[in-house]
C-alpha cells in the first residue's frame, strides 16, 4: 500500500480513536487484554482499509470491524476478572456523600455491563453511542425490531445485576 | 443507576487517549495477528513447509539409495505429496473465506460457524480416510518387495497376493474405527471449545 493511504488511515484511526478504545474498554478484561484487542482491531481495520469503498459510512464500517474482531476474538474468559474501569469513572475523588454515591453506582453499572454476553455488550456499546435502532441494524445485521426487544432485556438484566450487586447476592 | 446515566458519561471514553503516531502505527501493523483464524492460517503453513521438508528429503534419500522396485516408494511419496498439496490448496480455500470482517457482524460470524464446521468434517475425514490408504499401500509395498516374498514361490502366487491384500483392507477397516474416533477427539480438542463458543453467539444473534 502507498504512503498517501498510510497517512490517510492514520488520519482516519485518529479521528475515529473514540470507538476502537470504545470497544477495548468493553471487551478488554484488563490493561493488557484492552491493548491487544486494539491492537488486533488496528490490524483487521488495516488488511480491509484497501477494500473499503465508501458504501458504508466510515464509522460504520470501523464498528463493523471493531466489534467483529471484538466478538470473534474468543479469549479464553479467566474466571477471576480483575475489572478495570475507564477513566471517565472516578477513582475515590468524591468529597460528599452524595458525589460518592453516584460513584459507587456507576461502577456497579459499568461491572454489571462487563457482565453481558457478547452480544448483549455490543448492543450497549451502540445504544450509548446513542445509535438509532436502523444504524444498529446496519452494524450488527439484527433486524430492528429484535434489537429493541433485546435492548428492552438487557435494560432489565443490568437492573437486575446492579440491584444483585448492591445487596450482595 | 440507569443506562441513560451512562449514556451521558459514554462521550467522554478514549476522549482522554491519544491516538497512533506515524512511527506507533508503522510498528503495530508489522505485528503478527493473533485472531484464530490468522492463527490457523500459521499453523497450515508450518504444516506444509514440514511436509514439504520431509518428503523432499525422503523421496531425494529413496532416488538416491535405492534402484528398482523400491523406488515405487519413492513414487508413492510423490503420489501423496501431490494429494496432500491439493489437501493444503482445500485447507487454505476454506480458512480465506472463513471471515469477512467488514460485514455485518451477524453475517460474519453465521459465516465463520458454517465454514469453521466444514473445515473440520474435511480435516477428521480426510484424516481418517488417508490412514487405510497409506496402510493397505505401505503393507503392499513392503509385501511384494520383501526379499521374503521374492525367495518364496508360493507367497508370490496371484491367489496368495489377493488374500493378503483381503487381509490387509480387513486390517485398515478394524484400524480406521479407532484412528475415527481419534480424530473426532483430537478436532474437537482443537476447535470444539471455538465451535460451541460461537454457536452460542449465533443463536442468541438468531433468537428474536
Amino acid at each position: 500500500m502507498t504512503e498517501t493511504a498510510e497517512q490517510e488511515f492514520l488520519l482516519l484511526i485518529n479521528q475515529n480513536q473514540g470507538i476502537i478504545r470504545k470497544v477495548c474498554h468493553l471487551y478488554g478484561r484488563n490493561d493488557a487484554d484492552k491493548d491487544d484487542l486494539y491492537q488486533e482491531i488496528v490490524i483487521q481495520l488495516w488488511k480491509s482499509f484497501a477494500s473499503f469503498r465508501g458504501e458504508a459510512k466510515f464509522s460504520t464500517w470501523m464498528y463493523r470491524i471493531a466489534l467483529n474482531t471484538a466478538i470473534s476474538n474468543l479469549r479464553k474468559q479467566s474466571r477471576k476478572v480483575a475489572l478495570s474501569f475507564p477513566e471517565f469513572i472516578p477513582v475515590e475523588l468524591a468529597d460528599t456523600d452524595e458525589e460518592k454515591i453516584k460513584e459507587e453506582k456507576l461502577k456497579e453499572m459499568y461491572a454489571a455491563i462487563s457482565r453481558l454476553t457478547e452480544v448483549e455488550k455490543a448492543i450497549v456499546m451502540l445504544y450509548l453511542e446513542d445509535k438509532s435502532y436502523d444504524e444498529m441494524e446496519e452494524i450488527l445485521g439484527i433486524s430492528s425490531g429484535t434489537l429493541r426487544v433485546k435492548m428492552n432485556r438487557i435494560k432489565e438484566k443490568l437492573r437486575t445485576l446492579t440491584k444483585a450487586q448492591t445487596y450482595g447476592t | 443507576m440507569e443506562l441513560d446515566q451512562l449514556k451521558e458519561m459514554w462521550g467522554d471514553v478514549g476522549s482522554k487517549e491519544k491516538g497512533p503516531s506515524a512511527d506507533e502505527l508503522q510498528t503495530l501493523l508489522q505485528k503478527k495477528s493473533k485472531s484464530p483464524i490468522a492463527k490457523m492460517k500459521r499453523n497450515l503453513f508450518f504444516e506444509l513447509l514440514f511436509m514439504v521438508i520431509l518428503y523432499v528429503f525422503t523421496i531425494f534419500y529413496y532416488f538416491l539409495n535405492y534402484t528398482g522396485g523400491m523406488l515405487i516408494s519413492a513414487w508413492m511419496l510423490i503420489v501423496i505429496g501431490v494429494l496432500y498439496f491439493f489437501y493444503y490448496l482445500q485447507k487454505r480455500k476454506l480458512l480465506n473465506r472463513m471471515e469477512c470482517v467488514s460485514c455485518e457482524v451477524k453475517s460474519n460470524l453465521n459465516m465463520q460457524l458454517r465454514v469453521l464446521e466444514k473445515y473440520v468434517k474435511f480435516y477428521m475425514w480426510s484424516g481418517t480416510l488417508l490412514f487405510p490408504i497409506v496402510f493397505i499401500i505401505t503393507g503392499m509395498i513392503v509385501f511384494l518387495y520383501s526379499p521374503d516374498t521374492n525367495a518364496n514361490p508360493v507367497t508370490k502366487e496371484p491367489l496368495f497376493i489377493w488374500v493378503f491384500l483381503a487381509v490387509m483392507i480387513v486390517f485398515a477397516a478394524v484400524l480406521t474405527i479407532p484412528i475415527y474416533f481419534l480424530n473426532k477427539w483430537y478436532v474437537r480438542k482443537l476447535y470444539g471449545q471455538h465451535i460451541e463458543r460461537l454457536k452460542t453467539i449465533v443463536n442468541e444473534m438468531n433468537e428474536d
